[in-house]
């Protein structure tokens, strides 16, 4: 396997030689090959130019010192293109054509006195699968961050008055929304040193006994700390789906509106509004 | 063994709870919290755990105990200074300290005794 310097048909000279003689040429042809085929407008030509040469370079080194796995070097470079691929929005497909068209630009080139070196191929295709790795590897990173700011998102606490936390909660009440909103709220609870909470489920469509259960954790882990949660938005269905479903919150504060919530609050804290003469 | 904390301020005991708790201070902490009480005639015990970072269900039990034997020596306990990931925690374990008054720190505990003191009067 590592007879690249023996394995050379042309009969003058060892392959990494011949590369390295050629180099100029296959660069271009590669490029041209790559403007025809990778049609990737969101990537500036330049860059590709950079990575060409870099990996060229680096695979006629590895050539060179007979290795046939891919040097550090080489791999953080591929993970450097992989992962600008991956930012830049490119298909899978596109990044394997970046690295798999160098063999067909080898092989164009070298037809007749091809370099048919074994070590050759071995490194392209290693380098190709190094690249999906790191470009899955990527958007995967990608996807992960943006669920985590899409949780985030979910999750607004608003201070509504001093000592008062308002926490609308909007959209479906799963498990793991439960869980993050019950972390966000103590948080912010513990950060502000508020004495009541205004859960408010006007934007949660439906409310199941997992719901209820969600809201009722939430709200003896906030009594713990010492604050009150008041639940708000109960509308007038969901108050007859609670009561048909058996679910008991007798022991929370609830009220129908944020309004309402909010002036239990004030007269908890012996706050009262007065109209302005 | 940790140490436990007892200080009064006006007729209110302030108790501090260790970090680590371990049982042998668990068993003090009650103790020693029935005599400060019953010599100082305290009216009420804030019992600070906000140096706790972990509490397993043991602690959870001995929180509820001792809030138990200060109410039965006549005296209102309140847990203060709760740290979220504990409330959790807690909860998790299904203990809600159920009927013992909360608060967010010993000030706010001591605000809110006041405020319940003044309604009684």
């Amino acid at each position: 396997m590592l007879d690249t310097d023996t394995h050379t048909d042309t009969g003058t000279e060892p392959a990494p030689a011949l590369l390295r003689r050629d180099r100029q040429e296959t660069l271009r042809a590669w490029n041209e090959y790559l403007d025809r085929e990778l049609r990737a407008p969101h990537i500036d030509r330049r860059t590709v130019v950079e990575f060409c040469s870099s990996l060229f370079d680096g695979l006629v080194e590895a050539l060179e010192s007979g290795r046939t796995t891919l040097s550090d070097d080489l791999q953080s470079l591929l993970s450097a293109l992989s992962v600008e691929f991956a930012e830049r929005g490119l298909t899978p497909s596109q990044t394997a054509t970046f690295v798999f068209s160098l063999k067909h630009v080898l092989n164009e080139r070298y037809e007749n006195t091809a370099p048919t070196v074994v070590g050759l191929h071995k490194l392209i295709d290693a380098m190709g699968l190094h690249s999906m790795d790191a470009f899955i590897g990527r958007r995967e990173q990608i996807i992960r961050r943006q669920s985590q700011e899409l949780l985030d998102l979910s999750v607004p606490v608003v201070p509504l008055w001093e000592g008062i936390l308002s926490l609308p909660i909007i959209g479906t009440l799963d498990s793991t929304r439960a869980q993050a909103i019950t972390e966000k709220l103590l948080s912010e609870i513990a950060r502000t040193g508020s004495r009541y909470a205004l859960l408010d489920i006007s934007g949660v469509p439906t409310v199941d006994t997992q719901t209820a259960q969600h809201l009722a954790k939430t709200v003896a882990a906030a009594r713990l700390m010492g604050a009150e949660c008041v639940i708000t938005g109960i509308r007038p269905a969901i108050a007859q789906v609670m009561v048909a479903l058996g679910i008991n919150l007798s022991n929370i504060a609830t009220r129908f509106s944020l309004a309402e919530g909010l002036r239990y609050c004030f007269d908890r804290l012996n706050l009262s509004v007065v109209r302005g003469s | 063994m940790a140490d436990v904390h007892i200080i009064s301020i006006n007729g209110v005991l302030v108790v501090t709870l260790p970090a680590v708790t371990d049982d042998g201070t668990a068993e003090r902490l009650v103790e020693q919290v029935g005599a400060r009480l019953v010599e100082l005639a305290a009216r009420a015990v804030l019992i600070d755990v906000s140096n706790a970072r972990i509490i397993d269900s043991f602690l959870g039990r001995v929180l509820g105990s001792l809030a138990g034997a200060v109410r039965l020596l006549g005296a209102e306990p309140v847990v203060v200074g709760m740290r979220p990931e504990v409330a959790i925690t807690m909860v998790e374990l299904g203990m809600d300290l159920g009927g013992v008054a909360t608060a967010l720190s010993i000030e706010h505990g001591l605000a809110g005794l006041r405020v319940r003191a003044g309604r009684r009067m």
